[in-house]
């Protein structure tokens, strides 16, 4: 009893609480020094019709579908491709997994300087005769957002090929064997026979993905402040900025609140599905 | 046939991997070279120096030892709390 009932108590005060207080804050007007105000749903109704809000929550989306999409699509075929044991598998394992280890706070300071005009970015594509490409990648609001979910892409694919690669491994070779012998390809085993086996792992790759896109915020600031011109603003570097630097509190929770709605939506969308297919 | 498709499985592993290490590859070359060399030929020239002084400036100008302390003092609580110990007392 007691080792339910401690941790359910340091969470109360440590998460449960804040978090409840910070629905509560979305319902005031508060610069963090004097007490809040209650002004009802003021806060909401100005979110409604606020562009840079709305722009924010389109790059969210973008950066939900760019970084979560490819991060899964990339991390789920290294794991495919790495998960035979062979010569240097090993390796190629641990390469694409180095930048996890990396503070995406460094990761930002490498790939700023390959960014910046005349760095790696620009040397490279003179080299190979593409100079007409180059651009400030991330003072342009055409490029911003692309050129930091790169870096950060370049983070996750090695994140999520790890939790495939354990996922992969978990499954009974006996099924694969079975398969072949009933005449199915490749094709049809890694359709009929690995996705469904990875069930398991495939809800907790959602969770973790969503849950690191709409969080995403450390290297998102640390290359260009949500800038140029809110370009590549997300919600959540959008929630830092209103509260931190507008001083606004009541009202960047009110964005916090979207962003857990948001969070919550996506993942109790998948756990109600993955719950009716296994009632049926 | 087979031999060909392990020689296209390592070529593209290769080059993935360099793709993968060759940021962290740069760190480690650049942290060698002078600071002159690196204003006279940019960041994306190949080096022409090479010198540790880099590290023993890290070392006593950074304050680095202060840093790798502080970062033990919170690594190892915080693994070690995470992965269960002092152990719980378990039933037997």
């Amino acid at each position: 009893m007691a080792f339910v009932l401690v941790p359910f108590a340091v969470e109360s005060v440590w998460v449960f609480w804040p978090a409840i207080q910070g629905f509560w804050f979305s319902l005031t007007r508060w610069d963090g020094m004097t007490p809040p105000t209650f002004v009802g749903t003021d806060n909401y109704v100005e979110l409604a019709g606020d562009a840079t809000f709305r722009g924010a929550l389109v790059n969210t989306v973008i950066w939900l579908v760019l970084f979560g999409g490819l991060s899964v699509l990339g991390g789920f075929g290294m794991a495919l491709v790495l998960q035979k044991e062979r010569r240097f598998v090993g390796f190629y394992r641990a390469a694409l997994f180095t930048p996890v280890v990396f503070s995406l706070v460094v990761t930002a300071l490498v790939w700023r300087v390959f960014y910046q005009p005349d760095g790696i970015a620009d040397t490279l594509l003179r080299a190979v005769g593409l100079e007409q490409l180059i651009r400030p990648w991330l003072a342009d609001p055409q490029t911003a957002l692309y050129a930091v979910i790169l870096p950060a892409l370049w983070r996750q694919i090695g994140y999520v090929m790890v939790l495939f690669l354990a996922g992969l491994k978990a499954i009974d070779p006996a099924l694969h064997e079975a398969a072949r012998m009933d005449g199915a390809n490749a094709w049809q085993r890694l359709r009929h026979v690995t996705i469904p086996q990875l069930k398991g792992v495939n809800a907790v790759v959602l969770s973790v993905i969503v849950i690191d896109s709409l969080r995403s915020f450390d290297i998102v600031w640390s290359l260009t402040k949500g800038g140029p011109y809110h370009s590549s603003e997300l919600l959540s570097t959008y929630m830092y900025s209103t509260a931190f630097q507008s001083l606004r509190l009541g009202y960047a929770s009110a964005i916090a609140v979207v962003i857990f709605v948001l969070a919550l939506a996506v993942i109790l969308g998948y756990l109600v599905r993955a719950f009716r297919e296994e009632a049926s | 046939m087979n031999k060909l498709r392990t020689g296209a499985f390592h070529t593209g592993m290769i080059l993935l991997s360099l793709l993968w290490l060759g940021p962290v590859l740069w760190v480690v070359v650049m942290s060698t070279r002078s600071f002159d060399d690196i204003a006279a030929h940019g960041v994306g020239s190949l080096p022409r120096s090479f010198t540790l002084d880099t590290y023993r400036q890290a070392w006593t100008d950074g304050g680095e030892l202060r840093a790798l302390i502080n970062s033990m003092l919170v690594t190892v609580p915080s693994v070690a709390l995470s992965l269960g110990w002092p152990r719980w007392p378990r039933s037997r």
